[in-house]
């Protein structure tokens, strides 16, 4: 505390007050208000003290004084009446007169000259005989003293000196005759009468002429002194004027500091004044002043020390510990708590300093475990992120993998002359593109399950269905890899349920995709339970896929459920993939009301569990066959007059190849050319894109329908065919298909607001077209009613009939006209290439049997075992599988005599020699 | 002062706080108290200074009245330089006093004081530098005119006489009526003085030299007009009075000792003549005309002036009387035999004073005054 006050008291140069520390101002405050107050009471003490003793004083010198005066007065009222007694004699025996002066004057010490003068100044008697003062003045008539005592006064004159003889005075007195006896009077007599006059201890009395000389004294020594230049004229003055009694201080005739009282005596030109030196007058007073000081101060001191004390003890140190207590807590050391000692003023401040420590460190525990919190987000962000970075760099590797195919396989198309060749090439570049498709599908999903815009829909379906729709799809990969797929359903009632059956699918196609991936023998187990009914209605269903795959390392089971995550994150890893897919499933399986989990032994194979809760449904809200997504041979719609609007020439052609096989086609490039078209010709289905420059689909689907409902339009046709198309349109319904890229939720929504019937996703293959367009018809009678007539009559799923042993050509094209349900023409390309194929690949695996290649007597294999059975040559198909799985074992088998029976028995397929 | 420590508990930790801080501030206040306290002091008359001389003085006096050798010696011992400034008549000097006119020192005659001095036209004295006083005979102490001799001191007197050519003129002249006698008609001068003229008047007539009774008053302006036919008027200056009496043209002057001194000397046939009805005995003083600002410096003049040696001086060259009887044992023998120069005792006892006159008294005076001023002066008046 003192630096601090030290420093600001450097600051300002005037420290009275400002910049001390509290003690100082406090007891600077304190001290000049105490020492003020002394001050005050001790100068009014004194102030008492004196007046008191100056009164007192006075009183007394002035009865001195008044006894000096009277004395004196008196003395000379004597004097003046033994004049009188002169008196008596008379006028006449004025010679006897002169003698009996002479006796009265011896009689008198103190009377120097008697005389008797008559009225008219003329000196009648005298004493002393001989010469005398009085007797021999020759100014009588007009002297004062003879004037005053004619006019009847007594009168009694000044001193006088001389240079010769004694100081006297001359006193005088009327007489009854008309005359004057004067007298003149011995001066040392009054020394006399005033020397007895003592006042206190050292005061003295003395009378004083109006002139301020000295007349008479208690020291004879000082009348008739001159007293020097430095006398005071102020107190001579006093002198002069004084009337009737004065009193009070002042420098005497010797320059002393006195306390005086002057009286003029009475019937005399002279003041008796009486003097006490101040130091007597005061003594007490003094001593008083002295006393009242020391004690004063010792008081003052003893309550400064008292005073201090208790400053220090109330509240400069408890401020101080206060101040220490703050100052560590603020240094950082929370535990400390101050002492709660001292006043109470002080305890609730550091009462409230502790709180403050208390809260600083539940807030910094706080911000610790914030900070932790944070900092694990941070890590697990920044993992993410550098997750998201690994998946962008796989992505790029799977896009690009596929794309390059793609690319590739349609550049050699192009080149390639041979046909079967360019299918082969056009076939891998559409798988390709396939796969890619589902791959960005993967990251739609993903995508829209991370922005929680994924919706799962809710229709009917049926599980069964479901079930023998996967292992239909998934079949081929896994014979083509020499795998079994079983599917285990553990019969149920009802089996029908009501949710989002792609996305179901979705799971199981990944999962058992997965399976496939990673199993390298073996086989696939797929199985269904039904675990129980919920509360709620659902029933929750386990699914499981088994395998008997490569198997998953503990450790890993929860990470492979991660976003981006694979078990094997390496640039070297065998298995591609996005890694999306299992992350995929868990977050359906959740929306689903599930949950998705492992067990797996490393080298033996997993299990991939997951559980989903479906309320069950009645069967009469069962769809009919042919959901979107699925290859089957339904019923189909021939013979429909379909607009196609796509601005993308591309889009355009493949829609409309894709249609024109069975339809009517015509292509606009936009809204306003379709309006145009509509408005010449009728058309049953619109299939219209969303995205367009001039008159987007949303916008003519508009048009269209406020045409066809009569209601007002946002948009007036262009130029002048309103009155066609309200002619053509009006009253009616138009199909509209809506073709879009856009997969986000929400979408579809829009197109269905805006009018349209259906919706389309892009890319979509000739079987989604199909499945759509039966939809519409389906649910448009009218359509059907039109194109009944067209219709060719759906070939009844004929059981297929195995093949005698040696197929021929007829019976393949035939199979294939069955299952793939194209024209004639298209299967004579497809047979021709298949024909190709099959040729190629027995001549690849002779030739890598006799170069003992395995890997591609493997892929020749299984090249050719796809082939026959797309053929329909499933026991064909079988034992090149044979083969396929021998060689991936590395089981020694006849594989020369294998193929020397495949090649015979497809003899009749091949191709001619040399063709 | 006690320096206490009141850290107990942390020693060396701000003590300086009080003890350095409070010891010289509370000296301070005490020191103040005690200032305080001391100068509680009531009515002390402040002391004056001791007063300096000044640089030149003023005396206001009669034409050659004071030697110079005086003056001389005055300046020569106090540094003090004298102007000496003249009047013709004491009315005059009175006037020109009443109106404040500044002169450090001026001679006044007795009769005139009452008058200045109750206008407060002069400054007390202060008898504590004038302690040659004790030097003043008895006789002139204390008189009517300044009773207590406040505002005076004493200076020279004298008589008042008839200068006569005995030589030119056959009997003893005896009386103030002398000067009415037709034998001298036209051969006396008088010197304008209102008072002395019609007190000498009044004498003349048995009356009181201070009447104021109307008609003795009257019947003295009335004699006194035929004065104005027959007598001289002349100047005070008694050179120029004297001459008309040495020419031989006036054979009476009334006058002074000083003119007598003057006259004697040139012509031992000029006697002083003190009337039988008793001569007219007339004072100097000198005053401080309270205009005046160097009272300190007039007082030690006057002190100076009378010191015996000094009046010893003025009376040897002056040869009239003087207040001082201290000089005279310093005077020549001569001179204190003279007669004129030192009057007898007897003389002046017999002598008449003029007095104070009252305002009525005086109001008649200048009445009478008038008219003889008025009057058509001598067919021989040479003026």
């Amino acid at each position: 505390m003192s630096q601090d006050s030290e420093n600001t008291s450097g600051r300002f140069p005037l420290p009275l007050m400002r910049g001390f520390s509290l003690r100082r101002q406090v007891l600077a405050v304190f001290a000049v208000a105490i020492l003020l107050l002394l001050a005050a009471s001790i100068s009014g003490i004194l102030f008492l003290v004196q007046r008191t003793e100056q009164a007192g004083w006075r009183g007394r010198q002035q009865e001195a004084t008044q006894r000096v005066a009277q004395t004196v007065g008196d003395f000379m009222t004597r004097q003046q009446n033994f004049l009188q007694i002169l008196d008596l004699f008379g006028r006449d025996e004025l010679e006897v007169f002169s003698e009996e002066l002479e006796q009265l004057l011896r009689k008198q010490p103190f009377l120097l000259e008697l005389v008797h003068i008559d009225a008219a100044g003329r000196i009648r008697a005298h004493a002393p005989a001989d010469q005398g003062l009085l007797a021999n003045l020759f100014t009588i008539p007009q002297s004062n003293w003879f004037l005053t005592a004619r006019n009847g006064e007594n009168y009694v004159g000044d001193l006088q000196l001389s240079g010769t003889g004694e100081p006297y005075l001359i006193f005088s007195i009327p007489m009854a005759s008309g005359g004057v006896i004067a007298s003149r009077l011995r001066m040392t007599i009054l020394n006399e009468v005033v020397a007895n006059l003592h006042f206190g201890k050292t005061g003295i009395a003395y009378l004083v002429n109006r002139d301020g000389r000295v007349i008479a004294h208690s020291s004879s020594q000082l009348v008739f002194a001159n007293t020097g230049l430095d006398y005071h004229r102020d107190f001579l003055q006093l002198i002069r004027t004084t009337e009737d009694l004065w009193s009070g201080e002042y420098n005497n005739f010797k320059g002393e500091q006195v306390v005086g009282t002057m009286i003029p005596v009475p019937g005399t030109p002279w003041v008796a004044v009486t003097e006490l030196p101040r130091a007597e007058a005061y003594a007490s007073s003094r001593q008083a002043f002295g006393f009242i000081a020391v004690a004063a101060l010792l008081a003052c001191l003893l309550l400064a020390a008292l005073i201090i004390t208790l400053l220090e003890n109330q509240f400069l140190n408890p401020m101080r510990r206060l101040q220490k207590g703050v100052r560590q807590i603020s240094e950082g050391d929370l535990n400390y708590r101050i002492a709660l000692t001292g006043p109470v003023e002080i305890r609730q401040v550091a009462a409230a300093c502790n709180d403050m420590a208390l809260r600083l460190q539940e807030r910094q525990q706080e911000i610790s475990e914030q900070t932790e919190a944070l900092r694990q987000a941070k890590e697990f962000a920044e993992a993410s992120n550098k997750a998201k970075s690994q998946f962008l760099a796989n992505m790029s590797h799977e896009i690009r993998t596929p794309m390059n195919a793609i690319i590739g396989m349609t550049h050699l198309a192009m080149t390639v002359q041979m046909a079967d060749k360019r299918q082969r090439f056009l076939e891998t570049a559409l798988h390709s593109a396939e796969s890619l498709l589902g791959l960005l599908n993967d990251i739609l999903d993903f995508s829209k399950m991370e922005a929680g815009q994924l919706q799962l829909t809710r229709i009917p379906f049926d599980l069964r269905r479901l079930l023998e729709s996967v292992q239909s799809i998934m079949n081929v990969p896994a014979t083509e890899k020499g795998l079994d797929l079983q599917v285990i359903e553990h019969a149920f009632r009802p089996s029908i349920f009501v949710g989002d059956d792609l996305r179901l699918r979705q799971i199981l196609l990944n999962l058992v995709g997965n399976a496939i991936k990673f199993t390298n023998f073996g086989g696939i187990v797929i199985s269904v339970t039904h675990e129980n009914t919920r509360e709620d209605g659902k029933a929750t269903l386990h699914f499981t896929v088994a395998d008997t795959g490569i198997g998953i390392p503990p450790e890993k089971f929860a990470l492979i459920f991660n976003n981006f995550e694979q078990v094997d994150n390496s640039y070297l890893r065998k298995y591609s993939g996005t890694g999306l897919g299992l992350s995929i499933c868990k977050q359906l399986t959740a929306l689903m009301d599930g949950r998705i989990w492992v067990e797996s032994r490393e080298n033996a194979g997993s299990t991939f569990h997951f559980t989903v809760c479906l309320p069950p449904c009645a069967a009469e809200e069962l769809p009919t066959e042919g959901a979107a997504g699925e290859t089957t041979a339904g019923p189909m719609i021939r013979g429909l007059d379909i607009l196609v609007v796509d601005d993308n020439v591309v889009n355009r052609d493949v829609a409309s190849l894709m249609l024109e096989q069975d339809h009517a086609v015509a292509t606009a490039s936009n809204g306003m050319e379709a309006l145009s078209l509509l408005a010449s010709k009728n058309f049953n289905v619109i299939l219209m894109d969303v995205q367009m420059p001039v008159m987007d689909g949303l916008t003519t689907t508009a048009i269209i329908r406020a045409l066809e409902q009569g209601t007002p339009l946002p948009i007036e046709p262009p130029g002048n065919i309103g009155p066609f198309l309200t002619e053509r349109l009006a009253g009616k319904h138009s199909s509209i298909i809506a073709m879009t890229a856009h997969a986000m939720g929400g979408d579809q929504e829009m197109c269905l607001t805006a009018g349209m019937d259906a919706y389309l996703t892009k890319p979509f293959n000739p079987a989604q077209l199909a499945a759509v367009l039966q939809s519409l018809v389906d649910n448009n009678p009218s359509l059907r009613t039109r194109t009944a007539a067209e219709q060719i009559p759906p070939p009844q799923p004929a059981p297929v009939a195995p093949l005698p042993v040696k197929p021929t050509p007829q019976e393949v094209t035939a199979h294939l006209l069955r299952t793939t349900g194209l024209d004639p023409a298209q299967i004579e390309k497809i047979y021709a290439a298949a024909q190709m194929s099959i040729a190629d690949t027995l001549k690849q695996a002779k030739l890598a049997l006799a170069q003992k290649d395995r890997p591609g007597l493997i892929r020749a294999a299984h090249t050719l075992k796809g082939t026959l059975l797309q053929c329909g040559l499933d026991d064909w198909a079988g034992k090149a599988q044979a083969i396929y799985r021998g060689g991936k074992a590395n089981q020694d088998l006849p594989y020369a005599d294998l193929l020397q029976a495949l090649e015979q028995g497809l003899s009749r397929l091949l191709p001619a020699q040399g063709r | 002062m006690v320096t206490k420590s009141f850290h107990p508990l942390q020693p060396g930790l701000e003590e300086e706080a009080h003890g350095r801080a409070a010891i010289p501030r509370l000296l301070l206040v005490l020191l103040m108290l005690l200032c305080l306290l001391s100068g509680c002091d009531s009515s002390n008359p402040r002391r004056t200074p001791s007063p300096t001389l000044a640089q030149e003085l003023v005396f206001y006096n009669w034409v050659d009245d004071m030697p110079e050798s005086v003056l001389d010696a005055f300046t020569k011992e106090f540094g003090v330089k004298i102007k000496t400034v003249t009047f013709e008549s004491q009315e005059e000097a009175v006037e020109n006093i009443g109106h404040d006119q500044v002169y450090d020192v001026a001679v006044i005659e007795n009769p005139f004081i009452p008058s200045l001095t109750s206008t407060q036209k002069l400054a007390r004295i202060d008898f504590r530098q004038v302690p040659n006083f004790k030097n003043i005979s008895a006789n002139f102490r204390d008189l009517a005119a300044d009773p207590g001799n406040q505002y005076t001191v004493p200076y020279h007197y004298g008589t008042t006489g008839l200068l006569v050519r005995t030589d030119l003129i056959g009997q003893a002249v005896t009386s103030w009526a002398d000067l009415w006698n037709p034998q001298y008609a036209g051969k006396v001068a008088v010197r304008a003085q209102p008072r002395e003229l019609l007190a000498l008047t009044l004498l003349s007539l048995g009356y009181s030299l201070n009447s104021e009774d109307p008609q003795e008053v009257e019947a003295a302006a009335t004699r006194l007009l035929q004065l104005k036919k027959t007598a001289l008027l002349v100047d005070v200056d008694t050179p120029k009075a004297v001459a008309e009496l040495l020419s031989g043209k006036v054979v009476m002057l009334l006058g002074w000792p000083m003119d007598y001194q003057f006259a004697h000397a040139a012509n031992q046939a000029v006697a002083y003549v003190l009337p039988q009805e008793g001569t007219a005995l007339w004072s100097d003083n000198y005053v401080i005309p309270a205009s005046s600002p160097n009272q300190y410096t007039a007082e030690v003049f006057i002190n100076f002036l009378l010191r015996p040696e000094i009046s010893a001086r003025i009376i040897n060259e002056k040869k009239y009387p003087n207040a001082n009887e201290a000089a005279y044992p310093l005077v020549d023998r001569e001179i204190r035999n003279d007669p004129v120069a030192s009057p007898a005792p007897k003389v002046l006892r017999d002598a008449h004073f003029f007095l104070p006159l009252s305002a009525k008294g005086a109001a008649l005076y200048k009445h009478a005054w008038d008219r003889f001023l008025a009057a058509p002066p001598a067919s021989e008046a040479t003026k």
